[in-house]
């Protein structure tokens, strides 16, 4: 009695028989498909951000019901009244200008989301832990926001009205970088929400869509001395 | 057997030709102007001065990035305790201005029947949006498209202002930053109609 040579395939036989009988294009395919799932744990799939437009200092953006323009970046042990939670900490403060160009009052609490934390910039959390580089806007720390022209905090704008402010996030204590990366994530337009419970608003969307990089000017005593003085 | 049908088509008729957001939800906007009672049914509205200048001083000062409209109000509820918020100034470009809490300025209130409740309402508006400027205010809150005032009555007061308020011009706002305070202590309105105190 003749007994068959093997049972079964296994996996990797049924792999290269499916791929053997593949033509040339579905070879690509297929290819292609087990690359991009190859670097799935690479970031494959990040909303991040390589097709983001370019942000530069000075630039206008229309980010939702604003256009958004960026000045600088700044670290500082101090603004005003304002200082770390942890007094080894510093502040890392992104200045820009903010305008309202709907004919709608909008929720300053919004410019939190367009901002998100710089990336490089040794920001930590409220609880002094480090935020990853590698965190997507919708996880980086919120900043406290401030009207620079009288050190209060911004509850709405309004339509044509520009404000310039102050987006102020904690930096660690130890962190020097002489550049960082500032993002700004967009907003999505909600016309008419699910089943019309809630309507007509802007939604994060948590997505990167300017990006660039930015340098860091250092506490005024250091830019004196130098970091390590 | 044949007319319930045909009432239920002609009722989807009409209400798919109707603009609900218009003909149905809309509030009943009542007019008046600075000094003026606005009866609202639910509460009277009186809008006693209004004032313009570039700084508002209350809790601390606070700095307008255009120009801060002041709208000092006085409100009377008729016969059960309201809530008021929603305030908004509307421009001629019929654009929509929030009211905003800087400096302790009031956003809402409660007004109660036999008292007079005094707030004032900061706005930060463009300077171009002073010409032809009301107050639009209801009890509720406003929410999407005055979700929350429909079929409800609304104040739409004309605020009397124009670009020559604006500061820096000829005859200019008000040089000293205004001095606000949110919801006033309440004065009690009299049997006779006569403030008590």
């Amino acid at each position: 009695m003749k007994h068959a040579s093997s049972a079964a395939p296994g996996l990797i036989g049924v792999a290269r028989n499916v791929f053997a009988a593949l033509g040339t294009t579905g070879r690509v395919i297929a290819g292609l498909a087990a690359a991009v799932l190859a670097a799935t744990p690479f970031g494959a799939w990040n909303a991040v951000a390589n097709d983001a437009m370019a942000l530069t200092a000075d630039t206008p953006v229309d980010v939702g019901p604003y256009t958004v323009t960026i000045e600088k970046v700044v670290s500082a042990k101090a603004l005003g009244d304002v200082r770390a939670l942890d007094p080894e900490d510093r502040l890392l403060i992104v200045v820009a200008q903010v305008t309202n160009t709907s004919d709608r009052p909008a929720n300053a609490q919004q410019l939190t989301d367009i901002v998100p934390a710089p990336v490089g910039g040794g920001v930590v959390d409220t609880g002094g832990m480090p935020v990853p580089d590698s965190a997507g806007p919708g996880e980086r720390p919120a900043p406290d926001r401030y009207n620079i022209a009288d050190a209060g905090e911004l509850d709405v704008i309004n339509p044509g009205v520009t404000y310039r402010v102050a987006l102020v996030w904690n930096q660690a204590g130890d962190a020097r970088p002489a550049e960082v990366r500032v993002d700004l994530a967009g907003l999505t337009w909600i016309e008419e929400g699910f089943a019309g419970l809630d309507d007509e608003y802007w939604l994060p969307a948590d997505e990167v869509t300017h990006s660039g990089m930015f340098d860091v000017e250092p506490p005024r005593s250091e830019a004196a001395t130098g970091p390590d003085a | 057997m044949l007319l319930a049908p045909a009432a239920i088509g002609a009722a989807t008729w009409f209400v798919t030709q109707v603009p609900q957001d218009t003909a149905v939800d809309a509030p009943f906007e009542i007019g008046g102007a600075v000094g003026e009672t606005v009866h609202l049914g639910y509460a009277d509205l009186v809008v006693t001065d209004v004032r313009v200048a570039e700084q508002i001083a209350g809790d601390g000062v606070a700095q307008a990035g255009g120009v801060f409209v002041v709208v000092d109000a006085v409100w009377q509820a008729s016969d059960r305790t309201i809530a008021v918020g929603g305030a908004e100034l509307v421009d001629s470009r019929e654009r929509v201005h929030a009211a905003t809490d800087r400096s302790g300025c009031a956003t809402a209130t409660t007004a109660v029947p036999a008292y007079r409740q005094r707030i004032s309402y900061c706005f930060d508006v463009p300077p171009d949006a002073l010409d032809g400027a009301q107050l639009r205010l209801g009890r509720g809150g406003d929410g999407e498209e005055g979700a929350f005032q429909r079929r409800d009555a609304v104040a739409v007061v004309g605020l009397g202002l124009g670009l020559d308020r604006v500061p820096g011009e000829e005859a200019g706002a008000d040089a000293a930053p205004i001095e606000v305070h949110g919801p006033a202590p309440v004065v009690r309105t009299g049997t006779d109609g006569q403030e008590d105190a």
